[in-house]
């Protein structure tokens, strides 16, 4: 997918939550399962730090490598020879966004940091509302993010019971 | 965990975190990445005055991302460049 066209950034960009929503939502619509983490998530908790990106755990298989990237790339820096490398070792790649310049860092699956098992624990924490935004989608344990404007499901890390 | 700040504020200020709605938590880091990238800008335009609106958004880009990447995504900078 490199190198893309360069559209520049723009003097009155997306906000990073509209450019979270527009990820999750290509996520959700090409069935790839994803874990929010990192600042987005931990502000659930009652930490609110300051961040320059979105963190994302993602179960990306080679085979939606493609559609992956042919979702994304319109608006966003994608290199897929990064990202296939990422796959092959386990490790992370980014996107990012032209018109904002805000950054997603992916962080595959069974990875270094991140385990299957972890993975296999998130839970749907809750509904956020973002902009314009309709609650539509209600399934019991997947995060959903319901359309490209809607209502996202925030997944997080819970130990489980037992478990310090 | 802040170094600043007394435990006991420190302890209610996370509650009063916690106990806001899930939404406000997103829209407050949403809102504390674009104040930070509105200071940046501010501080870009003191350093270059004459600078276009587009010129300072490319030169932000490379303090986000860093003079690497930003030129992998958006192509050169213009002189002087913004990172020495």
């Amino acid at each position: 997918m490199a190198p893309n066209p360069i559209p520049p950034p723009s003097a009155d960009p997306a906000e990073p939550l509209q450019v979270l929503q527009r990820v999750i939502a290509s996520l959700e619509a090409l069935g790839i399962h994803y874990m929010l983490v990192g600042s987005f998530a931990s502000s659930l908790h009652g930490f609110a730090r300051f961040t320059q990106d979105a963190d994302l755990i993602v179960d990306l298989f080679p085979s939606q490598l493609d559609a992956f990237a042919q979702a994304l790339a319109s608006d966003f820096y994608v290199d897929q020879g990064l990202i296939q490398q990422a796959l092959k070792r386990g490790t992370s790649f980014n996107i990012i966004h032209f018109e904002s310049s805000f950054k997603v860092d992916f962080f595959i699956v069974g990875g270094r940091n991140f385990s299957k098992a972890e993975f296999s624990r998130r839970v749907l924490r809750r509904s956020i509302r973002v902009r314009s935004s309709k609650l539509t989608c209600r399934l019991p344990k997947m995060p959903c993010f319901q359309s490209s404007i809607g209502t996202a499901w925030v997944v997080e890390f819970r130990k489980p019971s037992g478990e310090t | 965990m802040l170094s600043d700040t007394h435990p006991d504020v420190e302890r209610m200020q996370i509650t009063i975190l916690r106990s806001m709605p899930s939404w406000r938590k997103f829209r407050l880091v949403n809102d504390l990445i674009v104040t930070g990238r509105k200071l940046a800008l501010a501080g870009l335009r003191e350093r270059f005055p004459g600078a276009s609106a587009e010129e300072l958004q490319r030169r932000l880009a490379t303090l986000l991302l860093g003079p690497k990447v930003a030129q992998r995504v958006y192509g050169p900078e213009p002189d002087p460049p913004t990172v020495r």
